[in-house]
């Protein structure tokens, strides 16, 4: 490739054009660009949206070496003193937010007469060029204590929740460390201040993620109490084994740290964990077999080398485990809440015995299938996901898969996100969904079906679900009416079409004959009045269809005469005008002005503010009500 | 009508004539068209594609004779390529094109500019998001003065001072002529 003689004009490309250019960079690159001049800056804030929004912007604030914004792995730009630069040959005059600054071209170093100034210059400019906040902090262990003051004094004006906070030295003060909180994740590698003063909301009680504490021997009992995240370490803790054991009876009765997944706490000296477990009905495991833990923070697996096994109220269960180093000396006392989907793709044993071990997740119908069709499928317990599938890419590290045994075959699992990857996802999905059915012993009973999912797919679900002998509660289909064909024994169908007035389309009948308690379909302007002569349901939710008053009319006269909906108890109908006179022509009809209440159910009581009475020849009383104040929207009820 | 043949003997059957923004008529393969989402579409509109349907030439304004013939060249080169699939290209500029693809691309700047507008105008997938892997590529690994001669930028900042002087702003390269980002693809002069 040598054409590079004249210059290629970037920015005279069309947005779409430019975009696409910016998307197939780095963001480092991007960064490069955008100090060129004003304009591009200007152009590539408008056109790079690949990058922005990505929560991927990281500082890492050195002492003596540069401190560096990243996105990512991608080192954007550094900044150090401006007594650092050396190396005239590359460098080059740039202009960041408002300062222009020296630049050192081959390794993007910015130097600064004042550092933190820098620091706090070059942070605004990246996150201006990504619009995304940085949230994730790495304070390493050289940086000094008026750095740490002055970053936290920048954080604390950011009206943001920050996600990750690395603190590895042991320059911060106790007025910073009680300055604000942190959201997800802390991570303090070095000491507490001698003077440090504990407060009601310190730091480690706000993570939800992960706190991460190197030293921990100021720690008293009552502080652990007061975290609830789901990964804790803590090194270096003087807890006595009946404070452990305290501690583990408050959470076996739901009262300390509800969200934990993951303890790992290291004490300097040896525990007795019978004692630790005294009192807790455990379960003894034996030493030989070492169950694995998948921590999602490390790449590496956790050994849980027997034990014991606790369950809480709930059902939950928790492993206790002690790892003693003599050499060091320390003991690791590991606690792992089990997930219990991740404890079934273990081995085959493990699925053997959750599926015959009885608790109170199983036979209870909430298993939902939810495919996105682009986006990864998943399948969830109630509105907890248990596994996600989706297409394996070239691209992906296999570092960061495991391969699992998902019904007989073995698939590559992401070892932090519960992803299994495959080819074929139709099929994998088919064994996920059947490895869940077994774990849980109980079908799929709802379906979400996206606009996204391919008309393949769906011919494909539907006739998996077919192909099940069971009565499904809930489909939700987002996806054109032409794509469900085939569709049966269905009790609730919630069906949302989004077909347009192609007139190739062909309707199933079938489907709106099929539910018998409620239909319901957003985009109904494809429906003809002839359709309602199929539905029999108790509840009918017709939204935007192309129904005039007039139509309406014809409906509610077949309605009186019997002839369609006769289990009826509730339907909406969008009509394209608001006609009431229209709405009963040649019907019998008595008005009322009062506010009545209408009784779908105990739970489901609908006010109507006036309508009109019409009487069915059976003797049945239909009310009509305008049912909507800001739409066209008529109720028969 | 003075016609290109760059297809392999395609009969009226098979075939719409497109017609360049200087009045040069090309016969296209229904089959090539299958790469342009742009004429894939219109011919599915016009039912084209059907042997009874007259068919009118299709003027493509925006695009020059020589960038057709260029064009054409792409699509019979990919006949028989399957479907293109955009892959995800995160965080990776270290793209590898086939010998056949270099020496195509390798064009002076402002044809491969032109090219990529008609590639866009076309909707050519391939073809465009192989420019724009290109020219991402170009950028690679340049300092701030070297994408500037690539992309052709004027700086805001006087270079030529440095250390203790005061740095001033190129005032006549900020602001002024910085247009907002080009919605129309004319062809810039180079």
């Amino acid at each position: 490739m040598t054409s590079t003689s004249s210059p290629f004009p970037l920015f005279c490309l069309p947005h779409v054009v430019l975009s696409e250019v910016f998307n197939s960079t780095t963001p480092d690159e991007i960064i490069r660009i955008s100090l060129c001049s004003k304009k591009a800056a200007r152009i590539i804030k408008l056109t790079s949206s690949k990058w922005k929004k990505r929560k991927d912007l990281e500082l890492v604030l050195q002492g003596t070496q540069p401190s560096v914004v990243k996105y990512k792995e991608f080192s954007l730009l550094s900044v150090s003193h401006i007594s650092k630069a050396d190396n005239q040959r590359y460098q080059e005059n740039l202009k960041i937010g408002k300062s222009i600054v020296p630049v050192n071209t081959s390794n993007m170093v910015t130097y600064w007469a004042d550092k933190l100034e820098g620091v706090r210059s070059v942070m605004e400019y990246v996150m201006d060029i990504f619009n995304s906040e940085i949230e994730t902090f790495d304070i390493t262990e050289n940086a000094t204590s008026s750095e740490i003051h002055y970053i936290f004094q920048w954080m604390a004006k950011r009206k943001t929740a920050f996600s990750l906070f690395i603190l590895d030295s042991n320059n911060v003060t106790t007025d910073d460390l009680n300055f604000f909180s942190f959201n997800e994740v802390v991570c303090l590698n070095g000491r507490l201040p001698e003077t440090y003063r504990y407060q009601r909301n310190s730091f480690w009680t706000f993570p939800r993620g992960f706190v991460n504490l190197y030293a921990g021997s100021w720690m008293r009992m009552s502080h652990l109490l007061t975290m609830n995240c789901r990964f804790i370490k803590i090194m270096n803790v003087l807890f006595t084994n009946k404070e452990i054991n305290s501690f583990l009876k408050k959470w076996q009765a739901g009262e300390a740290c509800p969200l934990l997944k993951y303890r790992d706490l290291g004490f300097p000296k040896l525990l007795n964990l019978e004692e630790v477990v005294e009192g807790l009905d455990g379960v003894n495991v034996p030493d030989g077999i070492v169950r694995e833990f998948d921590i999602i923070l490390s790449d590496n697996k956790i050994n849980f080398p027997g034990g014991y096994d606790i369950k809480r109220h709930d059902g939950t269960i928790v492993t206790v485990c002690t790892e003693t180093h003599p050499e060091l000396p320390i003991t690791h006392l590991r606690i792992a809440v089990w997930s219990k989907i991740r404890i079934s793709l273990c081995s085959k044993r493990a699925a053997r015995v959750i599926k015959y071990t009885p608790n109170k997740w199983k036979n209870k119908n909430s298993l939902h299938l939810i495919f996105y069709g682009n986006e990864p499928s998943r399948i969830q317990y109630l509105d907890c996901p248990l596994l996600f599938v989706s297409k394996f890419s070239e691209n992906e590290n296999l570092e960061h898969f495991e391969n699992v045994k998902v019904g007989n075959v073995i698939a590559k699992m992401g070892k932090r996100n519960m992803t299994i990857y495959c080819k074929n996802t139709l099929e994998v999905i088919k064994r996920v969904v059947e490895h869940s059915m077994e774990c849980f012993n109980c079908e799929i009973s709802s379906f979400a079906i996206s606009h996204l999912t391919m008309s393949s797919e769906i011919q494909w679900i539907l006739q998996w679900m077919s192909s099940r002998n069971t009565v499904f509660t809930h489909c939700w289909l987002d996806c054109n009416q032409n794509a469900i064909e085939g569709l049966n024994n269905f009790k609730n169908i919630r069906f949302n079409s989004t077909a347009n007035g192609s007139g190739t389309n062909n309707p199933t009948t079938s489907l709106m004959a099929i539910p018998t308690e409620y239909l319901s379909i957003f985009h109904a302007s494809w429906l003809k009045k002839t359709h309602l002569n199929y539905m029999n349901c108790t509840l009918l939710d017709l939204e935007r269809t192309s129904f005039s008053c007039g139509d309406i009319n014809e409906i509610l006269k077949k309605w009186q005469r019997g002839e369609i909906l006769s289990h009826l108890k509730c339907g909406r109908f969008g009509t394209t005008n608001q006609d009431l006179d229209q709405l009963l022509e040649g019907i019998m009809s008595q008005m009322f002005i009062e506010k009545k209440e209408y009784k779908m159910s105990e739970s489901d009581v609908n006010p109507i503010y006036g309508g009109f009475n019409i009487d069915r020849e059976d003797g049945v009383v239909g009310t009509v009500t305008n049912y909507s104040n800001d739409h066209n929207m008529f109720a028969l009820m | 009508m003075s016609c290109e043949e760059p297809t392999t003997s395609p009969t009226p059957e098979n075939n719409i004539t497109v017609v360049s923004s200087d009045g040069k008529e090309f016969l296209l393969d229904l089959k090539l068209t299958e790469q342009s989402e742009t004429l894939a579409r219109l011919i599915s509109n016009f039912e084209y594609d059907r042997t009874d349907v007259k068919k009118d030439p299709v003027p493509l304004g925006n695009i020059t004779s020589a960038q057709m013939q260029k064009i054409i060249e792409w699509l019979q080169h990919h006949r028989y390529y399957p479907k293109w699939e955009q892959n995800d290209i995160h965080y990776s500029t270290s793209f590898t094109f086939e010998t056949w693809v270099e020496e195509y691309l390798n064009i002076p700047n402002n044809e491969m500019f032109e090219l990529l507008n008609a590639a866009n105008y076309l909707n050519i997938p391939r073809l465009f998001s192989t420019i724009c892997r290109i020219m991402a590529s170009r950028i690679t690994g340049k300092s701030a003065e070297q994408i500037r001669t690539v992309l052709n930028i004027k700086t805001d900042v006087k270079n030529d001072v440095y250390t203790g002087i005061p740095i001033q702003e190129d005032s006549s390269s900020s602001e002024d002529g910085m247009s907002e980002i080009s919605l129309s693809p004319s062809p810039p002069p180079i």
